[in-house]
């Protein structure tokens, strides 16, 4: 048991080593600089002492893998320094747009997980029948469908035409709205993003419990149970969900870690101040630190929830021990 | 006519191309009338009143004088029009943010310079003919160009009720040169030596003459208070909060998604017109302009595209429209062959045509660029020089440069098919599509091209490396373009094709002259504005024939706005009206 | 979350055995596939395939198919449509029906191929690792954990320049993108299998590796492969669409995904144009995504004999 976890912990470490240090050297691969933006508007007009000050200012003239063991040791020590865009603290700058990308991604992960399950379940127990039949239409459907095409519709119908939500943004930033009426203004404005997000991955949880649900119904202990005349509802939640639960649980966990990485694109249809469009700002920008500190960031809750799942896994079903 | 040395750079490239450092950062631009011929004196009259101030819950126009132009050719400011009902509140969408909004944090000059100069005042201020008038000095004097009095006006409060002196100036002055700043600090460099002379006066002295000083210097850098800045090392100029300035408006919050600035109702023009000015992010220009159209915001500091001026003219949204001086143009790589033969570069500008690209493109909202990279309305514009568009020339051309056409059409020039890629970046959707129909011109007269397209940064990097035009270049053709500020000052022209590195900064296709050289120190030094347009004129038929780069058009500027939410934007030549002159109704119209 | 950064979105079937990193495998008997199968489509499975043979042939067909040459200006910029252009045409006086025709090859291609990468990679480390465990499969399934979360959009930009936004490019960076999953689903069949009696026997009859993998292992894993092969396909398709809206495809095919890209680029949502301008092309990527879905769907029922009726 302690070999077991032992040894996937260190590879974990190993993981989390090789994708840091990946982190650090793909933004520098990247062709070109973040010279304009670390200068400013008019880097054109510098002379070239001035250029090559901002540079050095940066530490970027230090040989790369100078800068690289620099770059480990303030990982270690939680260092990521100032963005070279936005001019401010990486861990202000995270920590800013972290609670809105959690708000956005978070909500929209518990409802397609809880509607996930609850049609999967229903799906998977009348299976073949119409109702599944016509879920699985839909959730197919559902999950062929482009994201950011979906979003852009809604706010063309639901903001623009008919006028019933905000189109942009998380929060009217200006309204110093207090208590309630803060977060309905909070609310209204994760509908439309909030809608698109359940409807592009409700339907992976939809599949899975299904899925699932179909093979726990073949188990012998269900017939088992069947035959002994219990009620259907009963067989249905006592024996049949709970243990079709396990895999959705598995993606539940999964999508968690990724939650933190926001959804870049419908972050940029509703200009939703998420950590998906940051870090897409980020490239663009060569922003090398902020870079690595939301890569980091991600990659860290990313682990986690992986490792988290490699552990609550065998707590869940005890034949994964069995056979190791 | 000797020429003289100029110790200030006239650099200030911005990049039309950059994104997120807006397309047109307009640099102080020099508007060419507004220097002067012979060095004379540059004086205004007293300054106004200051203006009596009014509750700060209904800001309105104060019945102030405006201050006396500079000279008879500036417009004057006339008398502010009557006190209008106040507006309580605008939201303004810009698309990106622009750090904390202090001097060293801002990012675009369009609008983020702007936004800026509406909480920090500078000596002087450009007019809306980017005429500059002054501000915060009361007058500013010089017999030289070499030599500079400034007198202050007096009783001039910080926002934190602090006066506001010529020490302050100095201070901003030597701060912006001893820290470096990629805006002031070139321009700034030109002074020798500064000295007070009191709280309200100040003697500035340039190292050479230099009639552009005040556009580029006086008009353009923020004065910012000692009692703040004084000690802050380059590194900490960054977490300054820096929230005291002299201007217009107060900066009450800076977020990443949005600001907040209210206005100063001790200013000393007067309170603005609108009491909050509200700045959110929105990143995304279609999200932009239906956020306009639902009255979640009142006015778009993003150029409104060709296809919406049309529908965005429709009340109560109102567009507002000028020429822009943001060029886009092709540029060629003389160091790479057959981009060497000046056949070959004449005979691709005569395959473009250029007009088709307007109408296209720009549905006729722009104008069409002439060889001589100058614009066509520009005074100093040589009308000689006229855009070219001639395909049976130019395929004569390529035959006299012994290109033939192979098998499948393509010419073949010294063994080698003219088969070429054009660089464009992803974030100019417009330039993407200039060069999908430049492709199909160039394939008429035989030559294929390819367009590669890359996000800015990548391109930056083939094209012009750090920004430095002595670093190797790695490419064939780019789309590419010059923002507006370098249209302005006219002696700018130079900085795209002399081969001295430290003048022709912007000459990223290594093209090399030494009749165009020469002529362009000569441009560079005449303080003669008929020397100099005759000069200019000369330049722009050197760049006609050589065709360093093909000039194809520059793009109308327009914004857009609700007009029901307020109606004072004033139109900045060539910049935009999201500019402090929106916002004081009594000054620079 | 659908997004650029794409972490295979885990999927049904599999999902026990596929979506944990790290993780042993688990229900190897859902897999028990000894050979190939014979594949038999239900009526999903054939409207996918319909679906997908009407956009094949009609990229195929394009130069006969489309009304225009859909680089050609032949009309006025944001026409709406009329009896000449059904779909009105672009903001540079291009048929909009005719890009999307065209557009069809592109897209298709860039799935398929992406496709066609990231299976071949998925399998090869799933084969690779499933049959020699030890540290080659800990190596794999660690690679495939740092691939989960390597920075994408870097990535992409670095391929990009280096290599030139291409249709090969795409399909490459998408195809190395998602290839975790079917690394792993095709590991647990290995696993499933080379425990199974007959491949110890021949492993104690001294057959080479080589032949072992050959004969035993990878008939049951290319059922598995073709299964993964369908619904990457599915996946790519929406990624290079997704890629394009951020202006990081190649703007200069003629890809739904461009197509959307100016539509929005050119405001068509400011105006009625979006109905005929934006509407299709999701539209369609929703169509062939769709087509490839049911068949995906279809396959790994079959695939995947747990799941058939008893």
């Amino acid at each position: 048991m302690t070999g077991f976890f032992g040894g996937k912990v260190a590879q974990y470490a190993l993981v989390l080593f090789v994708t840091i240090t990946l982190n650090f050297l793909l933004p520098r691969l990247m062709p070109g600089s973040p010279l304009a933006y670390l200068a400013g508007e008019d880097v054109g007009a510098m002379s070239a002492q001035d250029r090559a000050r901002v540079i050095s200012d940066a530490g970027l003239d230090r040989p790369p893998f100078e800068q690289y063991l620099t770059y480990l040791g303030n990982v270690v020590r939680g260092e990521f320094g100032y963005s070279f865009q936005q001019k401010k603290p990486i861990g202000t700058i995270l920590l800013d747009r972290l609670p809105w990308t959690l708000l956005l991604t978070g909500t929209a992960l518990l409802i397609s997980t809880s509607l996930g399950i609850v049609l999967g379940a229903i799906a998977g127990w009348r299976r073949g029948r119409r109702t599944d039949l016509a879920a699985l239409a839909v959730f197919i459907f559902l999950e062929s469908l482009p994201g950011f095409w979906v979003g852009m519709i809604l706010v063309a119908v639901f903001g623009v035409q008919l006028g019933l939500f905000p189109t942009f943004g998380a929060r009217d930033a200006f309204a110093r709205l207090t208590g309630v009426d803060y977060w309905v203004d909070v609310g209204k404005h994760l509908v439309l993003p909030g809608i698109t997000l359940v409807a592009i991955t409700v339907s992976a949880t939809f599949l899975t419990m299904r899925y699932s649900m179909l093979s726990v119904l073949g188990e012998d202990y269900v017939t088992v149970a069947r035959a002994k005349g219990l009620a259907e509802p009963q067989v249905l939640f006592r024996h049949a969900v709970r243990n079709a639960l396990l895999p959705v649980a598995t993606v539940f966990l999964l999508n968690v870690g990724q939650a933190v990485a926001g959804a870049t694109v419908i972050e940029t249809v509703f200009s939703y101040p998420g950590v998906g469009r940051l870090m897409y700002e980020a490239v663009l920008a060569r922003d090398y630190p902020l870079l690595q500190g939301g890569f980091l960031m991600i990659t860290l809750s990313v682990l986690a929830a992986n490792m988290l799942a490699d552990l609550v896994y065998p707590l869940l079903d005890p034949r994964v021990v069995k056979r190791d | 006519m000797t020429p003289q040395p100029r110790s200030a750079r006239v650099g200030a490239l911005a990049l039309a191309t950059m994104l997120l450092l807006a397309a047109c950062a307009p640099a102080a631009p020099s508007a060419p009338t507004a220097a002067p011929a012979a060095p004379k004196p540059t004086e205004a009259a007293k300054p106004a009143a200051p203006a009596a101030t009014t509750a700060p819950a209904a800001p309105t126009v104060p019945a102030a004088t405006g201050i006396p132009a500079a000279k008879p050719a500036a417009p004057a400011a006339t008398a502010a029009p009557a006190a209008k009902p106040s507006v309580r509140s605008l939201r303004i969408a810009i698309a990106t943010d622009e750090g904390t909004l202090n001097p060293y944090t801002y990012k675009t000059g369009y609008p983020g310079w702007n936004m800026l100069n509406l909480v920090w005042d500078s000596l002087m201020q450009l007019d809306a003919q980017n005429v500059p008038q002054p501000l915060l000095a009361a007058s500013v004097k010089t017999t030289d160009a070499m030599t500079y009095d400034i007198t202050m006006r007096p009783g001039i409060k910080w926002h934190d009720g602090k006066p506001l002196t010529s020490e302050d100036v100095k201070f901003t002055y030597e701060y912006f040169i001893k820290i470096t700043h990629s805006r002031f600090s070139s321009p700034l460099r030109a002074i020798d030596t500064i000295t007070t002379d009191g709280p309200e006066r100040l003697t500035i002295k340039l190292k050479a003459p230099n009639p552009s000083f005040p556009v580029r210097a006086l008009a353009d850098a923020p004065i910012i208070p000692r009692q703040e800045w004084d000690n802050v090392p380059l590194e900490r100029t960054k977490e300054i909060p820096a929230k005291i300035g002299s201007g217009p408006y107060k900066l009450i919050e800076a977020t990443d998604t949005a600001y907040r600035l209210e206005a100063n109702p001790d200013y000393f023009l007067g309170a603005p017109p609108v009491g909050e000015l509200l700045f959110p992010v929105i990143k995304d220009l279609n999200t932009a302009l239906q956020a306009l159209r639902t009255g979640e915001v009142q006015a778009v500091a993003r150029e409104l595209p060709p296809e919406q001026v049309q529908p965005f003219s429709q009340a109560p949204l109102k567009v507002s429209k000028g020429p822009g001086f943001a060029s886009t143009l092709l540029q060629f790589n003389l160091e790479r062959a057959p981009f060497d033969k000046t056949e070959v570069r004449q005979a691709i500008d005569l395959a473009i045509d250029k007009k088709k690209l307007v109408d296209t493109i720009l549905l006729g909202n722009g104008t069409v660029a002439t060889p001589g990279f100058v614009h066509p309305d520009s005074p100093n514009h040589d009308p000689s020089v006229q855009a070219r568009f001639d395909v049976a020339k130019a395929k004569q051309l390529l035959d006299q440069a012994g290109a033939v056409p192979g098998p499948d059409g393509i010419r073949v020039l010294n063994g080698k098919p003219m088969a070429f890629t054009v660089l464009a970046q992803s974030e100019q959707p417009l330039r993407i599509r200039a060069a999908e129909l430049i492709i199909g011109m160039l394939k008429e007269v035989g030559i294929q091209t390819t367009v590669k397209v890359l996000d800015n940064n990548a391109v930056i990097d083939l094209v012009w490396k750090d920004f430095d035009v002595t670093k190797p270049r790695d490419y064939e053709l780019a789309m590419f373009g010059w923002s507006a500020p370098v249209q302005v000052d006219p002696a700018r022209v130079v900085d795209f094709a002399h081969s001295d590195p430290t003048i022709g900064t912007g000459n990223i296709g290594a093209y090399k002259n030494p009749e165009a050289d020469k002529i362009g120190d000569q441009v560079r030094a005449a303080v003669d504005p008929a020397q100099r347009k005759q000069l200019i004129g000369q330049y722009e038929r050197i760049l006609a024939t050589d065709v360093p780069f093909v000039m194809l058009y520059f793009q109308d500027l327009a914004y857009a706005y609700r007009a029901d939410a307020y109606d004072g934007w004033l139109f900045q030549k060539g910049q935009g009206i999201i500019t402090k002159l929106s916002f004081l109704p009594g000054f620079g119209r | 979350m659908i997004d650029t950064r794409a972490t295979p979105s885990p999927r049904p079937g599999s999902a026990p055995v596929a979506a944990r990193p790290g993780a042993e495998p688990v229900a190897p008997d859902a897999l028990r596939a000894r050979h190939a199968r014979k594949i038999r489509l239900g009526p999903a499975g054939w409207a996918g395939l319909a679906l997908l043979a009407t956009i094949t042939l009609a990229a195929v067909f394009a130069p006969w198919v489309a009304p225009y040459d859909p680089r050609q200006t032949t009309g006025q910029p944001f026409s709406a449509p009329s009896a000449a252009h059904w779909l009105g045409t672009n903001d540079i006086g291009q048929d909009i029906l005719s890009e999307l025709i065209w557009g069809a090859r592109v897209s298709l291609a860039i799935g398929v191929l992406a496709a066609v990468v990231g299976t071949a990679l998925g399998t090869a480390a799933g084969v690779l690792g499933g049959y020699f465990r030890g540290r080659v499969d800990a190596f794999l399934m660690r690679t495939v954990d740092v691939v989960l979360v390597v920075p994408f959009l870097p990535l992409m930009i670095l391929l990009a320049a280096y290599l030139g936004p291409s249709v090969g490019t795409l399909a490459l960076v998408i195809g190395v993108l998602v290839w975790a999953r079917p690394a792993r689903v095709v590991r647990s069949v290995v696993l499933s299998q080379s425990a199974r009696d007959y491949v110890m026997a021949a492993r104690a009859l001294g057959s080479g590796s080589g032949r072992i993998l050959r004969l035993h292992i990878l008939p049951s894993v290319l059922s598995m492969a073709l299964a993964e092969f369908v619904q990457l396909a599915s996946r790519s398709i929406l990624l290079e669409a997704a890629l394009a809206f951020l202006g990081l495809g190649d703007p200069i095919q003629k890809s739904w995904g461009s197509v959307l890209f100016y539509a929005q680029a050119r405001g068509a949502f400011l105006s009625g144009a979006w109905v005929w301008w934006v509407l299709p092309p999701g539209l369609l990527i929703t169509t062939a995504v769709l087509g490839f879905a049911l068949l995906g769907f279809d396959m790994e029922r079959i695939v995947n004999p747990r799941l058939r009726r008893r």
